[in-house]
């Protein structure tokens, strides 16, 4: 059954500065060449005002040579940054670098030295090369510049767990990761993790709670994120869509009603998201058997390498393009589906977003944005009881609720600019708008298009739950809007781009 | 010590009235009017329905009635399984009974069972309203048997939600440096019981006005109680001349909107959504929705409700597409329970129904308030939501929010055992909206291969709990002996 992810990762915090070291069985000397300590400066966007960018702030992490230019690292530890530095272990400048690619979903990035000279110094380099999943309780080593000391150094751990998890950066995805018993200190994202001469995985986030948890991105997702980015642009990871009930088919009632035995397997499907590529093809009611031909355990696990894996990680490690075979029974006929993974649609922003502006539009002095896990995050650490019931419900269950169903993304009424035209606006803060003279809101857009293009002297905006629409007066919100920007340092009006990752790169990379 | 000897004097305001004396010229004792009530109360425990919490004992205070009855809040008495009194003179204590209780605005009447008990104490007078900044005195319980006399001025007069239901009630808002007030306290003026304390949060204490007990008093305490009505439909604020020029009503600072008309309410029929209210029998409305009281100044529309009964006529003047017209509808008592979520139950056994150890109840705010004192923080978001809509009452009375609040475990139920606090849309195909619905649903199982299946689908995913309805009387009598459950009616059987 589904869990709230953004509940499990509570704990987790992302790893932006350190590994403690300790000597490793076999000689590191070739390969501190070729990890690099990376600093950057960020300066983030402000989501409740949202034509500013907050100041920027100084980070550390680290990252290592993958051949090809290229320095891999986590997203975290370049997201939202004006300007990144790499340096390899004792060498004495920092080399000015650039964002290649960045996936925020996979933790992941490729920078590159922005000057021919750097480039130079890593082709003088060996590249990393990664190796397979380590085994459960092998040995692993991680490689990183902790805070505290400019040195290199090296922490050894054993694998104790294989899993699929949250991974706090994005937030809200879910991929495949390994955790490793060592002690890990806030330091140095984007370390390799290596075992023998080879990389099985980076370093990127802990749990706060546990002592000598720490968790690595293996080299499955890693693979992924390079193959994604071979055609130039990174599309990111797909999303199924599909909510199962899972030990369902444990239940032996259960296992009559659909004419299963025990040893069939397989779980149940709840819900289908209305936008993911398995719309239509796969029913709530549905049995999964197989994916891709490997038998789905009523536990909901495949099996991954000798280990027992969610069997969403099969699905969740093919690139936009692919196929992927679900064996299915439904209304007691057993069959295959074969779907074309799709993107991961970009309806309302399931997690955490970088670099690039929130959806907005400010009308009449009010500013409307679109629900964000960021914007979430503006009431702070404890955004997950703080933040206003009726935000923190859709955040988790809009999809599934049929009141909130078509709407691609929820647009909050965020701000009020005060000004004589808004002065009876102030009720309708944080409720999320459902329609504008009638006509229902499905996106930032539509917004934008019914309160400009409107007829009427009087924009009516309804909202969700509430008897008290807001009345504004077209001509007045025309006529005070320059005040208004002018007053309150306004440049930019609204954001309306949506999705568009390549920008985003671009953007980035620029920076 | 010296610190706390310096409080005490800080706290006794040197204005402090002189000690009244009563009408026969004796000297004012509050404990020659008031007894000490016992209440065991047996809270229904939520994640067993058909067994109630540890017993705990509370104590309140009760003021005597010229009638010969006690009055004490409707808290005090909720959930208690057995009362008793002790006057300050005495150690004994003596059985008591509720005579009626109104938990919409939180008093109740008791009588003990022995009237003679009483003799020798004193009524207590209602007094007179009480106008802001008065100064009254609150007496505290103490362990030794007396009570101690505390000052409190009078700070704020609103309208409230009395702790024990949903009603918009008068409340006199008080400012004391005491601490542990709140349990049906009473508050004297002149030697005269001027309201009756209901909760405290720091140094605010409230409490019920004397208007609302005279009116709860004045009633019949039977089946023809008429009791506190309501309106019947949201109002919002109409300060926006924008929305008055939409709605065509004059660009005064009079008249308030009617948002939204409940079903079966005093207003359907009479009011429309986007009328302006400006009148209430006789009382100007502001446009935030106010009536100016004499001594209290602004006090929402609904104060004037607070002072009518169930049935009383009320005659509404408003503006409709900007035309003015004269509205007199009947009156129809408030109830709380009127609403998706049961507001209360005091006393009442919890309605559930166990069926292969699925447990079903009838959301309630007593099962949301397992998540403690923050539960409107971090209780389950999905049945949080349903509070969004608490205020509208429902079409139909009878319907209510089924869930599945867990599983007892059993072989008939492996794999379902984790479920917990799941909304019910569905049994066998059929929507579940009240006990009574679950109960027709389940008497027509699904059929598969000749086989009779239970179907369950929950919220708001949608997953399924598949049950074989021929197996359920044999887990019904494992879980009976294993969970130890007596009440043979909280199993479903056909």
């Amino acid at each position: 059954m589904r869990r709230s992810i953004a509940r499990a990762l509570v704990g987790a915090a992302l790893l932006t500065l350190a590994y403690v070291p300790r000597a490793a069985a076999y000689s590191l000397s070739s390969m501190r060449n070729s990890v690099f300590r990376i600093q950057v400066m960020r300066d983030e966007p402000s989501f409740v005002e949202p034509w500013k960018r907050v100041v920027a702030s100084p980070g550390a992490g680290t990252g290592f040579y993958i051949g090809d230019g290229r320095i891999l690292t986590n997203a975290h530890v370049v997201a939202n940054a004006s300007f990144v530095t790499v340096q390899r272990d004792g060498d004495a400048t920092p080399i000015p670098a650039g964002i290649k690619f960045i996936a925020h979903d996979a933790d992941l990035a490729v920078i590159e030295p922005l000057e021919p000279a750097g480039k130079a110094a890593l082709n003088a380099v060996g590249p990393m090369r990664l190796g397979e999943v380590p085994r459960l309780r092998s040995p692993v080593s991680t490689i990183g510049f902790p805070m505290g000391g400019d040195q290199l150094s090296v922490t050894d751990g054993i694998v104790s767990r294989i899993s699929y998890l949250g991974y706090v950066h994005h937030g809200a995805a879910k991929h495949l990761l390994v955790q490793v018993d060592s002690a890990i200190n806030p330091g140095n994202s984007g370390g390799p993790v290596v075992q023998g001469d080879k990389v099985v995985g980076v370093a990127f986030q802990s749990f706060q709670q546990a002592e000598n948890t720490g968790y690595i991105i293996p080299t499955p997702v890693i693979r992924r994120f390079l193959r994604d980015i071979e055609d130039g642009r990174y599309d990111g990871h797909p999303d199924d869509g599909i909510t199962v009930s899972d030990w369902a088919l444990l239940n032996p009632s259960t296992q009559a009603f659909y004419r299963l035995s025990a040893s069939d397997g397989g779980v149940k499907v709840a819900h289908v998201s209305q936008w993911a590529s398995t719309a239509g093809l796969v029913q709530p009611g549905d049995i999964l058997l197989a994916i891709d031909r490997q038998p789905i355990g009523v536990d909901g696990r495949v099996d991954f390498g000798g280990e027992r894996v969610d069997f969403h990680v099969l699905f969740d490690l093919k690139l936009v393009g692919d196929d992927c075979r679900l064996s299915i029974l439904r209304d007691g006929v057993r069959r295959d589906v074969v779907i074309r993974v799709g993107p991961a649609h970009a309806h309302h922003e399931a997690g955490y977003t970088y670099g690039r502006h929130p959806r907005y539009f400010v009308y009449g002095g009010l500013v409307f944005t679109a629900l964000s896990r960021n914007l979430l995050r503006t009431w702070g650490e404890r955004w997950l009881r703080d933040a206003p019931m009726s935000l923190r419900y859709l955040e988790s269950w809009s999809q599934y609720d049929p009141e909130y169903s078509g709407l691609e993304q929820i647009i909050v009424l965020v701000k009020r600019l005060p000004d004589p035209v808004n002065a009876y606006a102030a009720g309708q803060l944080y409720q999320v708008v459902r329609a504008v003279d009638g006509q229902k809101v499905l996106n930032i857009g539509a917004l934008v298009k019914y309160l400009e293009q409107g007829k009427s002297p009087y924009a009516v905006i309804d909202f969700f739950g509430s008897h008290d629409p807001l009345v504004l007066s077209r001509v007045q919100a025309g006529e005070r809007k320059s005040q208004i920007e002018k007053r309150y340092g306004i440049n930019m009006d609204r954001w309306l781009d949506d999705s568009d990752e390549t920008s985003l790169s671009k953007r980035e990379s620029r920076s | 010590m010296r610190f706390l000897i310096l409080l005490w004097l800080l706290s006794t305001p040197s204005s402090a009235e002189p000690s009244p004396k009563n009408g026969n010229g004796e000297h004012f004792r509050i404990e020659d009017h008031v007894v000490r009530i016992y209440a065991t109360k047996r809270e229904v425990d939520q994640s067993a329905p058909w067994q109630n919490e540890d017993i705990s004992q509370q104590q309140y205070l009760a003021a005597l009635l010229a009638s010969g009855e006690l009055l004490t809040t409707a808290s005090a008495v909720r959930d208690a399984s057995f009362l008793e009194l002790q006057r300050f003179d005495s150690s004994q204590r003596e059985e008591v009974v509720t005579v009626f209780v109104d938990y919409e605005v939180d008093l109740a009447l008791l009588r003990p069972v022995r009237p003679v008990v009483l003799k020798g104490l004193k009524p207590l007078a209602i007094g007179d309203d009480l106008a802001l900044d008065s100064v009254v005195q609150v007496y505290k319980l103490r362990d030794s048997n007396q009570l101690s006399q505390v000052s409190a001025s009078l700070q704020e007069v609103s309208l409230g939600t009395p702790s024990t239901s949903a009603y918009g009630l008068l409340s006199y808002d008080f400012k004391t440096q005491q601490t542990g007030l709140g349990n049906a306290e009473p508050v004297t003026f002149a030697g005269k019981l001027v309201a009756l304390t209901t909760s405290q949060d720091q140094n605010f204490l409230s409490a019920v006005p004397a208007t609302v007990m005279r009116h709860f008093l004045s009633d019949n305490h039977d089946e023809s109680y008429r009791g506190f009505p309501s309106l019947g439909c949201e109002l919002s604020s109409l300060t926006s001349p924008d929305t008055r020029a939409l709605l065509r009503a004059p660009q005064v600072q009079t008249g308030v909107r009617v948002a939204s008309v409940y079903p079966d309410a005093s207003a359907t029929g009479h009011l429309e959504v986007d009328d302006v209210i400006f009148e209430v029998n006789g009382q100007k409305v502001t446009d935030q929705g106010h009536v100016v009281h004499g001594m209290w100044g602004k006090l929402p529309l609904r104060f004037v409700l607070n002072q009518l009964y169930g049935g009383d006529k009320l005659t509404l003047k408003l503006w409709r597409n900007g035309v003015e017209r004269t509205e007199t509808l009947t009156l129809k008592r408030f109830d709380s329970n009127r609403a998706p979520v049961v507001t209360y139950r005091y006393g009442q056994p919890e309605p559930h129904l166990i069926v292969g150890g699925v447990i079903f109840q009838e959301l309630s705010l007593a099962y949301l308030r397992q998540w403690g004192k923050y539960w409107r923080d971090i209780g389950p978001l999905d049945l949080l939501h349903i509070l969004r809509d608490q205020n509208e009452p429902l079409e139909d009375p009878s319907t209510r929010v089924i869930i599945v609040s867990r599983v007892l475990a059993d072989q008939i139920n492996r794999g379902y055992s984790d479920t917990r606090h799941r909304r019910v849309v569905a049994v066998n195909g059929r929507d579940v909206k009240s006990m009574a619905q679950l109960k027709d649903a389940l008497t027509k199982p699904i059929t598969r291969d000749g086989k009779l299946y239970v179907v369950i689908k929950l919220g708001p995913e949608g997953d399924e709990l598949i049950l074989m309805e021929s197996e359920l009387p044999a887990a019904h009598a494992r879980m009976r002996k294993l969970y130890e459950i007596e009440s043979e009616r909280s199993f479903w059987t056909r």
